[in-house]
Formats: structure tokens, C-alpha cells, sequence
């Protein structure tokens, strides 16, 4: 019995995980940083080991750096919406892959980019986002030469 | 104790002893053992893909030995200095971890630190499917 209750939290909690990054893609893709925010603890912080120029240049710490690195993304591109090949989730341990179909606001181009996410999560917010673009695609996306 | 803390705890000990696996299997990676690494895949074991584009790892293959020649090919032109396990994430029998692999392209003699992700599906504990996700623009880079 308590090993049927026990799974049943867990495929609750599971559930409201898969939910939440459902949500994510639509806000995401609708450029709501106020609709995004709700969802991220204030000691959230954004991490990409890869990303080279700005706004992917550096890490950011907390809810309004976090918030004007989306609002600063947003300016550049469009998010145009993603499609989810993988979800892995592990606990309050989340691994994505989506391919996002980007355009780019200064040349129009749009491509679509491989990306993995790893999400962590505390009291069903979120404490740490780590991005892992194809940054090849993302190079060819900025090209000016097309 | 608790069922939900049982639960949790093996749990714990599943991961943590796939963790040990993939870390032995990249360990074997940066000395070039194709064997040893091939030891840890199914006969049917298929590689997926992912997002090279320069290299042989653009392709798709299946089977051991088409995936042992794949790396063979692979250590004659990169070899790797070690690899450092940053993000693994494991639900049931499918893992995805992000790592930190130092490359040296043996031709011009090039170094790097490159992240790249993996997705991996496992049976009975060998590895049936797995394909990766590497900063592509660090790779091209290394290649130049």
C-alpha cells in the first residue's frame, strides 16, 4: 500500500514537473518574462559554459538578472517555438532537448538549433538553468554574409 | 523505515553506480580502448546521432562493431585527456549527462575543453542507444 502511495507522489510529482516545462516552451515562445519569472526561485541562476557573445557571455545570478538576460534575448530573437525530443526528470533534476526553431530580428533568418537543458528545481521553482545550444547553428544564425 | 525513504535511497544507489559506470566508460575513452569501451554496449547497440557535423559522428550506425570502428576512426584524429561529468541526469533505464571533455586534435596539435551532452539508453546495464551534442563551434574551432 505504501509502495503504491509512494509511486503515486511520484508520478504526481512527475507529472506537474512535465507540465511546468510544457508551460516554459509556450511562455517561452509567446516572449512572456513575466509569465517565466513565476517560475524560478530568486536565487535562480542561468548557466552556459558555451555561449560567447552577449547576452550568452556570462552567468546570471537572481530573479531580475535572469529576467533582463530573456528580456535582452528577446530584443535579438524570436522564439518562434520548440519542439521536445527528450524529458528526462530525476527528482528535482530535469534534462531536456528541444530543437527551437530561432530567427534572428536583425537579418530575418531562422533556423532551428539543437539544445540540451539541465534544470534543478527547489519547492517546485526553479534554482538553476544550464543551456547547451548548437552553437554552430547559432554562429550561422548571426552570420551577416548569410 | 519509511517506504518513500527505501524508495529513494535505492534509487541513490542505482544512480550513483551508473554515474561510477559512465565515468569508467570515459576513462576508457581517453585511452583510446575502443575494446574496453565497446564492452560496455549491446551487440545491437545503436549510435543516434546528434549534432556533429564535421566528422565521422555525423552518421548514424548500428551494431558493436560498426560503433567500435566509428571511435577507432575517431582516437586516430582526437585524442581525449579526460573528461569531467558536470550534469547526469537518470530516469530508469535513459540517462542525459553533460560533461567537460579536453580534446587534442592530433593533427595540428590543438587543445580544448569541450562541452558536450549525451543522451544515452541503457539495457541490463550496457548502453543500447547513445548519441551526442557537442559545442559544435568548439569543435570546429579545434578542427581549423
Amino acid at each position: 500500500m505504501e509502495n503504491a502511495t509512494t509511486r503515486e507522489a511520484q508520478q504526481e510529482a512527475r507529472a506537474r514537473i512535465e507540465a511546468c516545462i510544457a508551460k516554459l516552451i509556450e511562455l517561452r515562445a509567446a516572449g512572456d518574462v513575466d509569465g517565466l519569472v513565476r517560475y524560478a526561485a530568486p536565487d535562480i541562476v542561468f548557466k552556459t559554459g558555451i555561449g560567447r557573445a552577449a547576452p550568452f557571455h556570462a552567468e546570471y545570478r537572481g530573479i531580475e538578472a535572469c529576467a533582463d538576460l530573456v528580456r535582452q534575448v528577446n530584443v535579438n530573437y524570436e522564439n518562434l517555438g520548440s519542439r521536445l525530443n527528450k524529458l528526462l526528470i530525476d527528482g528535482d533534476q530535469v534534462a531536456l532537448h528541444r530543437t527551437t526553431r530561432i530567427r534572428n530580428r536583425g537579418t530575418g533568418r531562422a533556423v532551428d538549433i539543437d539544445m540540451w537543458n539541465f534544470v534543478r528545481f527547489r519547492d517546485g521553482l526553479i534554482v538553476e538553468f544550464a543551456e547547451y545550444p548548437d552553437t554552430e547553428a547559432f554562429a550561422r544564425l548571426d552570420a551577416s554574409d548569410g | 523505515m519509511q517506504a518513500s525513504s527505501v524508495s529513494r535511497q535505492i534509487a541513490e544507489l542505482d544512480r550513483a553506480l551508473l554515474e561510477q559506470r559512465f565515468a569508467t566508460v570515459l576513462e576508457l575513452c581517453s585511452k583510446g580502448d575502443v575494446a574496453g569501451v565497446a564492452a560496455y554496449f549491446t551487440p545491437d547497440v545503436v549510435y543516434a546521432g546528434g549534432t556533429w557535423r564535421y566528422y565521422l559522428l555525423a552518421q548514424r550506425r548500428e551494431g558493436r562493431e560498426a560503433c567500435a570502428e566509428m571511435l577507432q576512426a575517431l582516437y586516430v584524429t582526437y585524442e581525449s585527456l579526460g573528461s569531467r561529468i558536470d550534469f547526469l541526469t537518470v530516469e530508469g533505464d535513459r540517462a542525459a549527462l553533460k560533461r567537460t571533455t579536453r580534446l587534442r586534435h592530433r593533427g595540428n596539435g590543438k587543445v580544448a575543453d569541450v562541452a558536450i551532452c549525451n543522451f544515452l539508453q541503457l539495457r541490463d546495464g550496457l548502453i543500447c542507444e547513445y548519441s551526442e551534442f557537442p559545442d559544435t563551434l568548439a569543435i570546429a574551432e579545434l578542427d581549423e
